[in-house]
């Protein structure tokens, strides 16, 4: 509508240069203001205004055809000039409008933003609150339980302590008996050593007695004072404590066969044996053996390796200890 | 001999040299009021046009004095589009400054996140 007007006005206006008349100078000013307008963002911004300066033109260029630079004529060009310039400045406060909204939408999503990032950083923080919270839960338990589980170590600890100890005690208490049972030996048997050679050997306590101290050459019948001290073997086989088993071994020398040592030796052991029974050693705890010549402790090719071997054994053994 | 010609007016229709411009008169006078309003005063370009429509409403009084009609009609007429484009401009120049304060917001804005 607004190029339509435009076009016409060009045309009314060419007509009214082409008169002879003139121009007023009112006329002038409102061609080249509504040209601006028109140039300008006028006619999209403000389109109602600019119809308007156009009409207004339009009558003012009938105005100078009929009648050249009549007081009409410069009214309206004047009314014009002035409606064009309300159409820039009008198209101006719109444009400028656009702008603040524009502005204020960009203001606006760049708040929400930073608001709807603000929330987020807070749920996360949040968020991040409460697994902590949650950690620190767990940590206060694990805590708690270590604390605990120390507790119970410590009393163990001490318990192991105390028995151990206990065991220190029970230790020294056994080790003071067994010397006691030692000494008490030591002190039994130290009688027994004016006469008979005693030796503390694998298979167990050996007292060896010469044949000689015991009986008559060729005989098996203990000698008076033989028997004296097998009274204080007796005797000091009885302080060596109960549970012991006794072995009786008699030896002689490798003179005459074989089988008569064996059976003098036999003999020998067993008179030694019944003769221990009767000073209270029990028979179920006593063996007694003849080993003949066969186990010499000397040499038999001289006199006193034969004195040597010709001698009665007794062998010990302590009571087996039996684990419970 | 005014009176005379107001009769006649009235017979022909063609009045408007005759009629005392009341009606112009306060139409611009309230045009001016609606400029002082929108804040012409305050903006250089506004506030020359308004100062011309106040002008030509005392010039319009004068010639109205003087019982002519006709020129205080036409005075009061290109009084009132001044006061009209004072009040534009006076509105174009509120909008640029308001356009002006939302920008400044925004570079602030971006600046501040930067």
């Amino acid at each position: 509508m607004t190029r339509r007007i435009l076009i016409h006005v060009a045309a009314v206006a060419l007509m009214a240069a082409c008169a002879t008349s003139g121009t007023s100078r009112e006329l002038v000013e409102a061609r080249a203001t509504f040209a601006r307008a028109n140039a300008s963002g006028a006619p999209a911004e403000a389109p109602a205004s600019m119809a308007e300066a156009a009409r207004l033109l339009q009558a003012a260029e009938r105005a100078n055809a009929s009648d050249a630079r009549s007081m009409r004529e410069r009214q309206l060009a004047y009314l014009a000039t002035r409606q064009a310039q309300i159409a820039i400045a009008e198209a101006n406060a719109r444009v400028a409008k656009k702008d603040a909204e524009l502005a204020r939408a960009a203001l606006a999503r760049r708040a929400n933003e930073a608001l709807t990032a603000a929330e987020a950083s807070k749920a996360e923080a949040t968020s991040e609150g409460e697994r902590r919270a949650e950690i620190e839960r767990e940590l206060a338990e694990t805590r708690t339980k270590l604390a605990e589980k120390g507790q119970a170590l410590d009393q163990q600890t001490q318990q192991l302590r105390d028995r151990e100890t206990a065991l220190q005690a029970e230790l020294a208490a056994l080790r003071g008996e067994r010397e006691r049972v030692v000494h008490e030996r030591d002190a039994a048997l130290a009688q027994v050593k004016e006469f008979a050679k005693i030796q503390e050997e694998k298979r167990g306590l050996v007292i060896t007695m010469p044949a000689e101290v015991l009986f008559r050459v060729d005989e098996a019948t203990l000698l008076p004072p033989a028997r004296a001290k097998l009274e204080e073997v007796a005797a000091a086989l009885q302080k060596l404590g109960p549970g012991q088993t006794f072995m009786i071994e008699g030896h002689t020398d490798s003179r005459g066969t074989a089988e008569y040592n064996v059976r003098l030796s036999k003999a020998r052991a067993n008179a030694v044996r019944e003769f221990l029974i009767s000073r209270g050693v029990e028979p179920g705890k006593i063996i007694a053996s003849g080993r003949g010549e066969a186990e010499p402790v000397a040499e038999n090719t001289n006199p006193e390796g034969r004195a040597n071997n010709r001698r009665v054994e007794i062998i010990v053994t302590p009571p087996a200890v039996s684990v419970k | 001999m005014r009176r005379a010609m107001w009769l006649g007016c009235l017979l022909a229709g063609a009045c408007a040299t005759v009629r005392v411009p009341t009606g112009e008169l306060a139409e611009s006078r309230a045009q001016v009021r609606v400029a002082e309003q929108a804040g012409a005063a305050g903006d250089a370009d506004a506030a020359l046009y308004l100062m011309r429509a106040r002008q030509q409403i005392d010039d319009a009084q004068v010639l109205i004095a003087h019982d002519r009609y006709g020129d205080a009609r036409r005075t009061l007429e290109r009084a009132g589009m001044d006061a009209k484009l004072a009040t534009a401009l006076a509105r174009a120049a509120s909008a640029r400054a308001d356009a002006r304060d939302a920008q400044r917001q925004v570079d602030e804005l971006k600046a501040r996140v930067r």
